[in-house]
């Protein structure tokens, strides 16, 4: 056990001798938050979808629908630009704006007589996010257009088609027939919309934190989409970049005469790991100050999310060290270490949070290590831990963490010999 | 078959073995590394293994010190085995590795504290013999800088201190001078002469010829894994009895050049082929006359003579056919 501290004082007064790698690992989380709050505006707020409109339909209905889309509640997500065809293509073509949407010719009388007719919508490959909630809203907004027009088709079809001949315009008696068409249909369909049988009601899913009773009202934005996958990216960062120590000490020699040595090799390697947890408590503390300070948090929650950052990461530091000596060489070994870590990153919800994955992948990732740290530090930092998942997710951290280790231990004497 | 002057098991002062080993092996495969070494030395002695690279030298010291497991036989440090006392034969063991093994960002005392602490010491005998370390091996000038500014030499210097900082009982030296400047080596030789006046066992392994005949009080020649002389130093002398090497380059048909010397008196071909023959000759400059006009004879042109006086170094040749160095 004595083994076990020097070795990690050792270890940590090695880490602290390099400055250097100390700043960029912490600096690392502070570096991915800015990169992404400036990838998504500083302000914290959703990110806004900018879509450029080709309105080719110059009709009432048209000119409607292009209205109607940078008004209300789509103005949260939507900003809307009108342009012409050309300048719209080349636009979408350079990146510049989200989507380009086309409204052709005779949209708006196709609706009213119920043909057929299509809206095109040419996304952004350069953007993944933002293209996509720009889809999901003009679904939404193209369903809402059509029911209206099923509902209401007829007065706003005689509306369209304008007065009678010789008649400048509609007369009051007109006007009055149909505003009670229009107030029959919907007295009519009054018993399905009042009150309105289908509502939208963002919830939370399982795997986004559900139920936030009593968390912070900063909820469910960018901070709770991001902020924990990118602080395990760091963590991730971090282990994998101690988990080439036991490389280092092969090559400087030190590790032949740890094997020598009295003591088990298990205090030796235990040493690496508790320096690991001090280095990596070290850098969630700063990640988690960041996010209470920025994000408005409850300071009470910062303690316990940096201890679960600090053990989950330390059980991937078990993962990579015994990953890094699998190589028959240093390279071999930096290889193998890579292609664990950016498919870790990328299904464990550190690239992109678990709920924009396809479902698949997301029930894939949350039971990665780091994924199941992931979704257990949103919890801790936004919404309320169920003490039955934490469970679960520490017992799989440290199954993995576990196994590792015994697997490291037994090869690390053959390792060094070799 | 191992020449040896020496009864098998020999025991020094207080009759305590402090290294035993007894018929090692040790394979990697086809491949034998160590094949049948047995050996013995006791407190306050230099036991020298003798051989050229790839002998089977640092898989020896390998096996002892625990960091290889024996493919067969038995070792044991102080009585303890290594095999299944481990823990307790490597609390009496340092070890200073053919290479360096330091922690290169870390200061002088930093190293040897780690290590002094790695082998139980604590408080201030820990503080005390890290002192004692660094006065000895001369680095207390130089005590908190990074290792990695240290010159080679000073970094030999303290992979030696790291071995020796726990005051082991055995101490193991894996060829530690090589690569070391003249004037460091000497330093060296010093640092395991005043460990071995303080009582401990020492493993020294080298292919210097002039090491081990300055340091050891028992030496065994190794080659292919096999022990193949073992002895003191005069007993080793003794078994090239007044024989000297008679290393001659040129031209020459082996099997004529064999029979040709084969009919001489005091002398025998230790090894012959077309560019190379080395004979084994008693009084070699009075016989060289009647070797050239053999080998003349014989159809032979010789190119170059070179004569070696009694050494281990002739023994080896003798033993092996082949120099140390090569």
């Amino acid at each position: 056990m004595r083994f076990l501290l020097i070795s990690a004082r050792k270890d940590l007064r090695r880490r602290f001798a390099d400055p250097v790698a100390l700043i960029i690992w912490i600096g690392l989380p502070v570096m991915l938050g800015t990169m992404m709050s400036l990838l998504f505006g500083d302000d914290g707020r959703p990110p806004t979808a900018h879509v450029l409109v080709v309105n080719q339909d110059d009709s009432l209905i048209g000119n409607l629908l292009v209205g109607a889309l940078g008004q209300g509640g789509m103005d949260a997500f939507l900003s809307v630009e009108d342009v012409d065809l050309d300048t719209g293509r080349e636009r979408i073509d350079d990146g510049d704006g989200t989507a380009l949407l086309i409204v052709p010719e005779g949209f708006g009388t196709a609706l009213l007589n119920d043909e057929p007719t299509t809206l095109t919508l040419i996304t952004n490959p350069a953007q993944r996010i933002l293209p996509a909630i720009v889809v999901e809203g003009l679904e939404i907004f193209s369903e809402a257009v059509f029911y209206s027009q099923r509902l209401l088709g007829a007065p706003i079809r005689e509306l369209v088609d304008g007065p009678s001949t010789g008649q400048d315009s509609f007369d009051t008696a007109t006007i009055a027939v149909l505003a009670a068409q229009i107030n029959n249909r919907l007295t009519a369909a009054g018993d399905l919309l009042f009150p309105p049988m289908l509502d939208l009601d963002v919830v939370t899913t399982d795997r986004a934190g559900e139920g936030n009773p009593g968390g912070p009202s900063s909820g469910f934005d960018f901070g709770r989409l991001f902020l924990p996958g990118m602080i395990f990216m760091s963590v991730l960062f971090m282990a994998q970049g101690m988990g080439d120590d036991l490389w280092k000490e092969k090559q400087a020699g030190t590790l032949r005469r740890a094997v020598s040595s009295p003591d088990s090799l298990l205090w030796f390697v235990g040493g690496k790991l508790l320096a690991g947890l001090v280095l990596i408590a070290m850098v969630a503390t700063m990640a988690v100050l960041v996010a209470v300070l920025a994000l408005g948090l409850p300071p009470l929650r910062a303690p316990l999310a940096v201890a679960w950052c600090a053990y989950a990461g330390t059980a991937l530091l078990c993962l990579f060290l015994s990953i890094a000596i699998l190589g028959s060489t240093k390279r071999a070994a930096n290889l193998i270490s890579t292609m664990t870590v950016f498919p870790l990153m990328m299904i464990g919800g550190s690239f992109f949070p678990l709920e924009l994955m396809p479902a698949w992948m997301g029930a894939v990732g949350a039971w990665t290590p780091n994924g199941l740290a992931v979704v257990q530090l949103r919890e801790l930092l936004f919404g309320t831990p169920e003490p039955a998942a934490v469970a679960v997710a520490a017992t799989a951290i440290a199954a993995t963490a576990g196994v590792t280790l015994l697997l490291c231990v037994r090869r690390l004497r053959s390792f060094a010999i070799s | 078959m191992v020449l040896s002057m020496a009864t098998p098991r020999v025991s020094f002062g207080d009759d305590i073995l402090m290294i035993d080993v007894q018929d090692l092996r040790k394979s990697y495969g086809e491949l034998v590394a160590v094949d049948g070494v047995s050996f013995t030395a006791g407190r306050g002695s230099v036991f020298g293994l003798l051989g050229p690279n790839g002998a089977g030298k640092s898989t020896t010291i390998s096996c002892i010190s625990g960091l290889l497991q024996p493919t067969g036989g038995r070792v044991s440090v102080l009585g303890h085995d290594v095999t299944r006392d481990g823990r307790a034969a490597r609390q009496h063991l340092g070890i200073v590795p053919q290479e360096l093994a330091l922690y290169g960002e870390l200061s002088a005392t930093d190293n040897l504290s780690y290590w002094g602490a790695a082998y139980g010491l604590r408080g201030s005998a820990l503080k005390g013999r890290v002192g004692a370390v660094l006065e000895v091996t001369g680095l207390a000038d130089r005590a908190q800088e990074p290792v990695k500014t240290f010159s080679g030499g000073m970094q030999r210097r303290l992979n030696f201190g790291c071995g020796i900082v726990h005051q082991p009982q055995v101490l193991l030296l894996d060829e530690p001078t090589v690569g070391v400047d003249p004037q460091s080596r000497v330093r060296l030789l010093d640092l395991v002469r005043e460990q071995v006046a303080d009582g401990t066992c020492v493993l020294y392994t080298t292919h210097y010829m002039e090491e081990a005949q300055a340091l050891c009080d028992q030496i065994g020649i190794i080659d292919h894994g096999k022990l193949l002389a073992l002895g003191t130093l005069n007993e080793l002398r003794g078994m090239m009895g007044e024989r000297d090497i008679l290393r001659l380059t040129g031209r020459f048909e082996p099997a004529r050049a064999r029979a040709a010397v084969g009919r001489l008196e005091h002398a025998e071909v230790v090894t012959a082929d077309e560019g190379l023959l080395m004979l084994s000759v008693e009084a070699a400059t009075r016989m060289l006359p009647a070797i050239f006009s053999a080998l003349s004879d014989a159809g032979a042109e010789v190119q170059e003579t070179t004569l070696t006086q009694p050494s281990l170094e002739s023994l080896f040749i003798k033993l092996t056919g082949r120099e140390l160095r090569e």
